[in-house]
């Protein structure tokens, strides 16, 4: 009787932690106990100093430091005219030592733990981090185009061309921005050549900001070879930034053609169906082209 | 004689925590180890979740949460819909009804009576070691150093009834959508979107359609969720394999590249998968009433419970019955 008790208090036993296993929510359950782990508060900060031991200690000592980690705060006020040369002159000379770090391992980032299977490699603290600060150093040329002189536009090209979004297409901006003289549209439509999806949006949007018509023209042009032969997600990331592209009705007409090719291609329905949609809002005569 | 004692042991013990719970018959105390607790000095925008509330109360509140699950799903999916792609924009709602269960258990507010519910551990945290030049902390920064701290310690808050907000892991991951602040301090923290629900599900189902989008574009490249049909058939999509997709690449691992990890039987994350699995089917065949891990039965009220069985049934069947969902989306 004793052991039947004790084989069923075992199974009892069994059941319940079988129970709890079972009924518990994964991303909620990862070690939830925290009184045994380190608190968030060491966790963010060690996510910090694995970067800030990359950096020189002279280069984060001063007050622009603090601020332009401050992510509550926009660039736009953080900057002023009095104090651009100072936040430029700290922005750019970290970025190089992160850049670095970034890298080679990511600047120390890691998962929290084996259960943890969250590891962004687009867009950790270092990444993020880079693009604030690139985010400075243009604010601090629109307050002051002195500053000019002092950009380090090798670096800029560097990060343009680094496969990352993050990093490239802010770093794209800056140079489209300051270094139009030395730098032509079709170089920088060069340096998109290996952009997709949002990041190869969002760096025409910024190209097509370029004036001329023999810029407009360029544009035109590498729109053209995005939608006749890129990817769907860079055709229809492309395809939703046109309206603000700014192209004529006649530009419109010769660009969207090459869309053409979805039509009738029982693979591609469901774009097809989108870039219809889509162009459709910009050419409202858009299927009569494909016909 | 060992045996008896163990039963008298489990039967005192028994009775004891029925006595207690028969004190505090409605608190759900595996919920307190899952919060931080609010300054009550600082206003949230809710939903907010009681626990110890009547089931009258807990319907209107899952209802009201479904209610702004569907609006910011279909703000930010519509343009399938207004494309004519029914099934892709289905799959983004379904996707958006899913994770919230699956990441927070449909709460993201908690307002709970009772002396022992703020947690020390929780609230007070470690001062950060500091090193060097460097003191800088995103926690203290963003929760504590303000002058209305979002979390004070507990030993300052005085009031008994208080509003907590849901935190899982080690504490970095925060809210409803289980946003982790280590990743996403730039916008998410920075920017205090912690403080409304309506902010949070529309960060978190930005975050979900980053990668919905261009899985979806690209199908070719993830086989766990379209065959081709050949060179004059349509492609064979799983939209329910789309959906798993989206959170095991996307939400779970950080990367689109992972979205076939749920397909991957040698995974490490597997249990992750079939964890989110299960709340998807709980989903799929929704009949009025959400059974939620941990928090229990959500009985919808007619209208939600309506647009929510749409949603999942014009999934199931390719079908654009919407009736209810164009009502609750007004």
């Amino acid at each position: 009787m004793k052991k039947i008790l004790l084989v069923l208090v075992f199974i009892l036993g069994l059941s319940g932690v079988w129970w709890i296993t079972s009924h518990s929510t994964p991303s909620l359950t990862e070690g939830d106990t925290t009184e045994k782990l380190p608190s968030p508060e060491q966790i963010l900060a060690n996510d910090y100093e694995k970067i800030a031991r990359n950096l020189k200690p002279e280069n984060i000592s001063g007050n622009e430091w603090g601020l332009i980690n401050n992510y509550s705060l926009p660039v736009e006020k953080v900057v002023t005219k009095e104090s651009a040369g100072s936040f430029f002159k700290t922005a750019q000379a970290n970025i190089p030592d992160i850049y670095s770090c970034l890298k080679k391992d990511f600047c120390g980032m890691t998962t929290r733990n084996d259960n943890d299977a969250y590891f962004n490699d687009q867009a950790t603290p270092a990444h993020i981090l880079i693009n604030r600060n690139l985010k400075i150093m243009k604010e601090s040329l629109r307050k002051d185009i002195t500053l000019q002189s002092q950009v380090d536009w090798e670096l800029l090209q560097d990060l343009a061309a680094s496969g990352s979004e993050m990093l490239s297409v802010e770093a794209l901006d800056i140079i489209r921005e300051f270094d139009s003289e030395s730098v032509k549209t079709d170089e920088l439509i060069k340096l998109t050549s290996d952009y997709k999806g949002t990041a190869k949006a969002d760096a025409l949007l910024r190209i097509s900001k370029n004036n001329g018509s023999a810029d407009k023209m360029l544009l035109a042009s590498e729109i053209e070879e995005v939608f006749a032969s890129a990817d769907n997600d860079t055709v229809i990331s492309v395809l939703q930034q046109l309206k603000q592209m700014s192209f004529s009705e006649t530009e419109l007409s010769r660009l969207l053609r090459n869309l053409c090719r979805y039509k009738d291609n029982p693979e591609e329905e469901r774009n097809w169906l989108m870039i219809k949609s889509q162009a459709k809002k910009l050419y409202p005569n858009f299927e009569k082209i494909c016909n | 004689m060992t045996t008896t004692k163990l039963l008298g042991t489990c039967a005192a013990v028994a009775l004891m925590t029925t006595s207690l719970l028969a004190a505090e018959p409605t608190r759900n105390k595996a919920l307190d180890r899952m919060m931080y607790t609010i300054n009550p000095e600082i206003t949230v925008t809710g939903p907010v979740y009681s626990d110890q509330s009547d089931a009258a109360t807990k319907s209107k509140y899952g209802s009201e949460l479904v209610r702004l699950i569907l609006k910011e799903a279909h703000a930010q999916a519509k343009s399938y819909l207004e494309a004519g792609d029914t099934q892709a924009y289905y799959a983004a709602l379904t996707l958006a009804l899913t994770v919230p269960m699956q990441e927070g258990l449909y709460i993201q507010y908690r307002s709970v009576q009772g002396s022992d519910v703020c947690k020390e551990e929780a609230n007070n945290g470690e001062l950060v070691k500091k090193s060097g030049e460097t003191n800088y902390s995103l926690f203290t920064q963003y929760f504590k150093a303000a002058e209305k701290p979002f979390f004070p310690n507990c030993e300052v808050i005085k009031s008994n009834k208080v509003t907590q907000i849901i935190r899982g892991g080690d504490g970095t991951d925060l809210s409803i959508m289980q946003v982790s602040i280590r990743w996403h301090f730039a916008d998410f923290l920075a920017n205090k979107k912690y403080e409304s629900v309506q902010a949070t599900l529309q960060y978190g189902i930005d975050h979900l359609m980053k990668g919905f989008n261009p899985v979806y574009r690209n199908l070719d490249k993830y086989k766990c969720i379209a065959e081709s049909g050949g060179m004059f058939k349509k492609k064979k999509i799983s939209y329910v394999n789309l959906v798993r997709g989206i959170w095991a690449g996307q939400y779970n691992s950080g990367s689109i590249t992972k979205t076939c990890r749920f397909d991957d039987s040698s995974s490490p994350y597997k249990h992750h998968d079939k964890g989110f699995a299960k709340n998807l089917d709980k989903v799929m065949s929704f009949n009025g009433v959400l059974s939620v891990d941990m928090v229990g039965d959500l009985k919808l009220d007619s209208e939600v419970a309506a647009a929510f069985s749409e949603v999942v049934n014009n999934l199931k069947n390719n079908t654009n019955n919407k009736t209810a969902l164009d009502q609750v989306l007004k």
